[in-house]
């Protein structure tokens, strides 16, 4: 049951559906923030994000793990455009581009499908991506802060998450720790923005000196 | 039996049954016994059942296990739908800390791997020594104890166990999804449908050595009796005559002895749809019994070239149905066993000098860098629509 392979289309719609349609808001909210002019956008998936991005004039490189992904957002490109994609995975970032080569990191929805280690290493590595003063983006979903609004969270996700499952064959699990894993990696919280159930979180942090 | 066996049973169970689903361990790095500097350093996938059989069978020795973070599916499937491969491998070599751990760098890897885990870029972007183990966790052992795998260490089989495992991979979710739709109304038909169900499953893979021997390996369509019984292949277009004729023998012989009752029909003809889905399932792919047009890539077959071959062996390494001979002396290989060919694709994938490919039977060559980029997921119809999109 391939069913995302057999239309990545059905990815896009998928994830709306599955956000209740606030995804759209979260890639408006990030594109406020973001600062160019060297923007990468880590698991940039189908590319709505890039695309977001290089229409507002920025020189933004799209990676992801997913060549099928990669297919997709490839079409997405808007004409006249050069997009540059890369297909790597997340640890693998410091073998494709040089240090302090972006003004901002902005990943959607990604860490959630990390692992703990993975996360930790590859925010070690944005920071070094980073030039002085740069900052990453980060929306995903977060470990509710309060037990009755994670059980509040579980009874809304657990139906949702079987859905997620059949259309994307994905499992997430929400990022836990997420301001102590950035300070920990070199990072000052500038600014956390989360929904009311505080189980989706945007948070946007500037690599602090050394 | 000790509390832990008692839980190691029920796991197994539980997870043969659901098999269809993953079941993520936690990725990472596990000590087994007491490993030192020059321990052997094994990888797997975090697929449960399958970390535990791995641990099962390394009782006793020490070594070093990672675990990658692979979405919870075992090592196969993993690899062939993409969520197996370097990347995964580079992410626990570098998030593990292992380097630290020990003085080599040899890694091994589960042969079944081969489908994706491209050695080349692993070891480019690591400094580890990639080598492919045996197929079974059961044979590591002995692997380690030689460092040398066997023909035997190679081959993939499908023993009974293995295949009842699978007929309950079916029978489960068609049983229970057919189950629930025939409780709303038609609840005598639960039992018969289960049986009926369960029988098929495990009457197709009990008997499968002697069925799959009415294979065809030519890639030529199946045969007619086979056409008149599946939905599914693009090539048949009849979707199951069978199903429609029974059903309208069905319908007519109630009309004819004037005994129509309608709700009764409706269930007796919603079991069957299930039961037609099952073979429909079974025989468009997940038995190899025939070559179906819902796995393209049942339909490839693999080219060599033997101009550029150098015979350095490596897909007679990760061939996992020893279908490649090597001549030493004019080194060279050569597909002695053709026919045995399942498509992995692991040859095509590690072949240093690219001399293997795979031909679509219109004649059309997928180059290996498509097979490495895309895996199996988009080969087929799939693969080469994104092919020509370049």
């Amino acid at each position: 049951m391939r069913l995302l392979e057999s239309s990545p289309g059905r990815y896009d719609f998928g994830i709306r559906v599955l956000s209740l349609g606030h995804i759209d808001r979260v890639y408006r909210r990030v594109a406020e923030l973001v600062r160019g002019p060297n923007v990468l956008d880590l698991g940039c998936g189908t590319g709505n994000m890039t695309m977001r991005l290089a229409r507002l004039g920025l020189s933004v490189v799209g990676v992801d793990i997913s060549p099928e992904m990669l297919a997709v957002a490839r079409h997405k490109v808007p004409p006249g455009m050069v997009v540059r994609l890369v297909q790597t995975g997340a640890v693998e970032l410091i073998d494709h581009f040089p240090a302090g080569s972006f003004d901002t990191i902005v990943s959607i929805l990604v860490f959630s499908e990390l692992s703990d280690a993975e996360q930790r290493l590859v925010l070690r590595q944005c920071r070094c991506l980073l030039r002085p003063g740069g900052r990453v983006i980060l929306a995903d979903e977060v470990r509710a802060p309060t037990f009755s609004r994670r059980m509040l969270h579980n009874l809304v996700r657990v139906p949702l998450s079987v859905i997620t499952y059949l259309l994307t064959q994905t499992s997430t699990s929400p990022v836990s720790e997420l301001k102590a894993k950035l300070s920990e990696s070199g990072f000052s919280i500038i600014m956390v923005e989360s929904n009311r159930l505080g189980d989706f979180a945007l948070v946007e942090a500037e690599k602090r000196e050394a | 039996m000790t509390v832990a066996t008692v839980r190691d049973f029920v796991l197994d169970l539980a997870q043969i049954l659901l098999r269809v689903l993953p079941w993520p361990a936690k990725s990472g790095l596990i000590s087994v016994g007491h490993p030192g500097r020059d321990s052997a350093v094994l990888v797997t996938c975090n697929y449960d059942l399958t970390v535990r059989r791995v641990l099962r069978a390394l009782r006793g020795l020490d070594a070093y296990l990672l675990v990658a973070p692979t979405k919870g599916i075992n090592v196969w499937c993993g690899a062939a739908g993409g969520y197996f491969t370097a990347h995964h491998v580079i992410s626990i070599l570098r998030t593990s800390g292992i380097a630290e751990l020990v003085d080599h760098r040899r890694l091994i890897l589960p042969q079944l791997s081969a489908t994706a885990v491209e050695r080349r870029l692993v070891e480019q972007r690591t400094g580890w020594c990639v080598v492919f183990g045996p197929v079974y966790a059961s044979d590591i052992p002995a692997y380690l104890a030689h460092s040398r795998k066997d023909e035997a260490m190679r081959q993939v089989h499908f023993p009974l166990s293995n295949r009842l495992e699978m007929a309950a991979v079916w029978a489960l979710p068609v049983s229970v999804t057919g189950g629930v739709a025939l409780a709303f109304g038609w609840r005598y038909l639960l039992l018969p449908f289960f049986v009926m169900t369960w029988a098929l499953a495990l009457g197709l893979y009990v008997f499968f050595p002697w069925l799959s021997g009415t294979v065809d390996a030519t890639g030529q369509p199946p045969p007619t009796w086979v056409r008149w019984l599946i939905f599914f292949d693009p090539r048949v277009r009849r979707n199951s005559l069978v199903w429609l004729l029974f059903l309208a023998a069905m319908w007519g012989q109630a009309y004819a002895r004037d005994a129509l009752h309608v709700h009764s029909l409706i269930g007796w003809s919603l079991a069957s749809l299930f039961l037609m889905l099952l073979i429909s399932m079974d025989l468009a792919g997940s038995t190899p019994l025939y070559k179906s047009g819902l796995h393209e890539d049942r339909l490839l077959h693999v080219e060599l070239n033997s101009e550029t071959c150098q015979g350095r062996a490596m897909c007679r390494e990760v061939c996992p149905k020893n279908c490649y001979v090597i001549d030493a002396v004019g080194h060279k290989a050569a597909i002695a066993k053709p026919d045995e060919c399942v498509q992995c694709g692991a040859c095509i994938v590690q072949c240093p000098e690219d001399a293997l490919a795979f031909v679509t039977p219109a004649g059309e060559r997928i180059p290996p860098e498509v097979i490495r980029t895309y895996k199996l997921n988009m080969l087929g119809v799939r693969a080469t629509s994104i092919a020509h999109d370049k």
